[in-house]
């Protein structure tokens, strides 16, 4: 590294350096981003890493929010911006695709969270609103509403925006709560517009106002002095009013059956995932809908959009000849002739669910493979690696549960313990650290009787009384004990009458002590 | 044409859990099986027996012989370990700081080389039983093989690192794999002139060392290990390659159950033979290349639905025709 780099690289973290923080960054985050080279940082972070791409691995099944984990723990520690965007992406993805996800993170916060990240970075913002809203997800939450009118305001589309929040309304009628929140936003856009600083794009109203003098000519003249219902008739005459515009429809997203309306509410998505958040703001979008447009959009259902742009498509095995028939590969790689130089291949596609989702939808081919398993984290994995993480995952469970029954003991095996220890003469309740040790802290002089059964760590010192008193009892109850066996034999007698006693001596010999 | 099980024999005690490796010694009598239950076993090929068994701490992913007499092995106990056959005595040699997946060894240079998830290969002198060298790969490596002073690494990622083992300062080439997915094994050609390697998608290439513009397009890939049915095509991982010294043919084994041959010049394929009960985990042909030993055992690289049976891993030699593995334009 140069003086220089050093020296800018120093000056980067220093706190006099105001324009990072500008930018809204933390002075945390500034901190980690310095240390990002140093190679106990990196250590550490691989490390890390590692353990979470396993952990997703296995239980992000049981418990999807590890995803959400994950991410947060990336964001403080993964400075790779694209990573994360993939990560954010898989994230979203492995959490709605869940089992039951609707129910347990319809209204998570967590997940709304991560969303909203999503659809802030995304430039496809439309699409993904439009799919979380066609499978009911965060519909009953107000800042859904918000944010995705939000969003049109922003890019001048407030007639969009007030049709999104007219919906939301439908949906949280039932919730006061929810619904207070959304009016009281609506109205505040409403101030917006009113002062200004909000308005529909001059491009749409140019059309409408075209359009709208095609309408006037064709339909028949309305009786004057009509009232306009907004909600009833969003196409009708208002006189200042905006219109919808069926070209800017995002029509693509729509049912035949259902009606148009200007924000893509409409319609159903086929597919069971988030669609990729893929074109990034700096990014150019050259994903055009040129081949809808050709054919009309009468015949199509239902849309998937176009594959992400980071995939390059530059295919060498694009040939599918038939099993075992050899193709030929391209010769792309060899220019440069003379030097060694690294040959490109296919990147390969990260949005690997959407790429499974296209293949699947050709219904044509079969993973006879983990192939979910492999690709899920930021990492691809081997066969051999997930096995090796399941062997050392049993293993510590193994030793966990080993350790675990060693410290366990059965009644039985604590009696012949505690005997064996009696007989040597080196019981010691206090080095012990069984059941024991508790009761013998417990204890009162009140329940003192009652230790008979067991083990007594140590008698305490009562009074002489007492002590007098508990005897007669043990003696009592040895007799009665002899009473209740009146016509037993011998043999059947002695073992009574033996406990008995060795019970009393016990007691005696405690007393005495 | 399809081949039968008529030239083939099963070795008795066959691994208990997954066959990783398999590997003939110089004679191509004895064979060497390193194997997912932690044990090297040695089985005498002829007669189909097991000779001997060392026990590993953990579950052993690639083993090698160093001679008749020694062998070495590496796997999740991460630790490259030297076996005196003859003496049953096991020497630990080095470590990696991850699980070891692959070993392989130069005869050019007389040293074994391991690569290790930790991303790094590391060459180690058999005479003085120590380390020589590490590099790191910049990725988990997945599969290694050495040809003359080449030696090529698949990493994760699909990135293949080619070496010269005369020069370990400098990676001599980096590329991205031909093949779309995941590397899962390379095998040099015995003339030097090229490696194949085979995916996880039904997939293997054909590669050359040689980066003139005339050798590069001669590389290819085709399509292998896919089954039809109803339709849908049920695509499985290569799981193993072998090359016939002699004809520089090579054997592909796949998750299908499947061995294929093929003559990688003349882009043809020379024979398939039946399917074996479970996945190919293992190939191995002997030196002179009249013998194919086949391992078959289940990878858990797909869930089992249910109560599904899984096969016991189990063991094959399998006696080579001339017509199964001799390219067709040698033949006439």
């Amino acid at each position: 590294m140069s003086e220089t780099e050093k020296k800018e690289d120093d000056w980067f973290g220093q706190k006099e350096n105001i324009q990072p923080r500008r930018k809204g960054q933390s002075s945390d985050y500034l901190a980690r981003l310095a240390k990002q080279n140093d190679p106990e940082f990196q250590a550490r972070v691989k490390k890390e890493q590692d353990e979470w791409e396993n952990r997703v691995r296995y239980e992000a099944q049981e418990n999807p929010m590890i995803w959400h984990e994950y991410f947060t723990w990336a964001n403080q520690n993964v400075f790779d911006s694209y990573q994360l965007k993939i990560l954010q992406h898989k994230a979203l993805n492995g959490i709605i695709r869940s089992e039951n996800s609707l129910e347990r993170f319809g209204k998570n916060e967590k997940v709304f969270e991560l969303f909203t990240r999503a659809v802030d970075e995304a430039k496809n913002w439309q699409e993904i609103m439009s799919f979380v809203r066609s499978k009911k997800f965060f519909v009953n939450m107000a800042k859904f509403w918000t944010i995705w009118a939000g969003r049109h305001e922003i890019e001048e589309g407030v007639r969009e925006a007030d049709e999104i929040l007219t919906e939301g309304e439908k949906y949280l009628a039932a919730k006061k709560e929810e619904l207070a929140e959304l009016r009281k936003w609506r109205s505040n856009m409403d101030i917006r517009i009113a002062l200004g600083r909000s308005r529909q794009r001059a491009s749409d109203l140019e059309s409408d106002n075209s359009e709208r003098q095609r309408n006037r000519s064709t339909r028949p003249a309305r009786k004057f002095g009509t009232m306009i219902k907004r909600d009833d008739d969003p196409q009708g005459d208002r006189p200042g009013g905006v219109k919808s515009n069926a070209k800017r429809t995002i029509s693509i997203f729509k049912d035949k059956t259902e009606p148009t309306t200007v924000a893509g509410l409409e319609g159903d998505w086929n597919r069971q995932k988030v669609p990729p958040n893929i074109k990034i703001k700096g990014k150019e979008n050259k994903t055009k809908a040129e081949k809808w447009n050709k054919g009309g959009l009468k015949d199509i259902e239902a849309h998937v959009p176009k594959a992400s742009k980071l995939i390059i498509p530059i295919d060498d095995e694009s040939d599918d000849s038939d099993d075992g028939k050899i193709t030929k590969g391209s010769s792309k790689s060899t220019k440069g002739q003379g030097q060694l130089k690294e040959i490109k291949g296919k990147k390969l596609d990260q949005f690997w669910s959407f790429d499974e989702e296209k293949e699947k939808e050709n219904g044509k081919q079969k993973f006879m493979y983990r192939k979910n398993e492999i690709n899920m984290g930021l990492k691809e994995v081997s066969f051999e690696e997930l096995r090796a993480f399941k062997y050392s995952r049993s293993i510590e469970k193994a030793a966990a549960k080993e350790k675990a029954l060693e410290n366990i003991r059965t009644p039985v095996q604590r009696k012949l313990d505690e005997d064996e220890m009696l007989k040597r003469g080196q019981f010691s309740p206090d080095a012990e650290a069984h059941d024991f040790s508790p009761v013998k802290l417990q204890f009162a002089e009140s329940n003192l009787d009652e230790l008979g059964c067991g083990l007594i760590p140590k008698t305490p010192e009562i009074e002489a009384r007492d002590r007098k008193l508990s005897r007669i009892s043990e003696e009592a109850s040895v007799d009665l004990e002899l009473e209740k066996l009146p016509d037993a034999e011998e043999k059947l007698r002695e073992p009574v009458v033996k406990k008995s006693k060795k019970k009393l001596a016990f007691k005696i010999f405690c007393d005495d002590q | 044409m399809s081949y039968g099980q008529d030239t083939e024999t099963r070795l008795s005690d066959a691994p208990t859990d997954s066959i990783s490796s398999l590997q003939f010694d110089s004679s191509g009598r004895k064979l060497l099986c390193a194997a997912w239950d932690s044990k090297l076993r040695i089985y005498d090929a002829q007669a189909g027996i097991l000779e001997c068994d060392f026990k590993s701490q953990a579950p052993l992913l690639d083993a090698l012989y160093e001679d008749d007499n020694h062998a070495w092995a590496g796997g999740l106990a991460r630790k490259v370990t030297r076996y005196n056959i003859e003496r049953n005595i096991e020497d630990n040699i080095g470590t990696h700081e991850e699980a070891i997946s692959c070993m392989v060894r130069s005869q050019e240079k007389g040293c074994v080389i391991s690569g290790s998830w930790d991303q790094e290969i590391t060459l180690w002198d058999p005479r003085t039983r120590s380390r020589i060298v590490s590099r790191p790969q910049n990725e988990r490596v997945y599969s290694i093989d050495t040809v003359g002073n080449q030696l090529v690494v698949g990493t994760a990622q699909r990135r293949i690192l080619i070496w010269d083992l005369r020069n370990l300062d400098i990676c001599e080439q980096k590329r991205d794999s031909n093949l779309k997915y995941q590397t899962r094994v390379i095998k040099c050609f015995p003339n030097g002139i090229g490696f194949v390697m085979g995916s996880i998608e039904g997939r293997v290439a054909v590669e050359y060392f040689d980066v003139d513009a005339e050798v590069q397009r001669k590389r290819y890939a085709f399509k292998c290990h896919r089954q039809k049915n109803e339709d849908i095509e049920e695509i499985y991982p290569v799981n193993a390659l072998a090359f016939h010294q002699k004809y520089q043919t090579f054997a592909s084994g796949g998750s299908d159950g499947f061995v294929s041959t093929w003559d990688g010049f003349n882009k043809k394929r020379l024979a398939i033979y039946r399917r074996y009960p479970t996945s190919i985990s293992a190939l191995a042909f002997s030196p002179n290349g009249d013998q194919l030993a086949i391992g078959s055992s289940f990878l858990d690289e797909i869930d089992v639905q249910g109560d599904r049976y899984i096969p016991e891993p189990q063991l094959f030699v399998r006696q080579m025709l001339d017509a199964e593995i001799k390219p067709k334009s040698l033949s006439t």
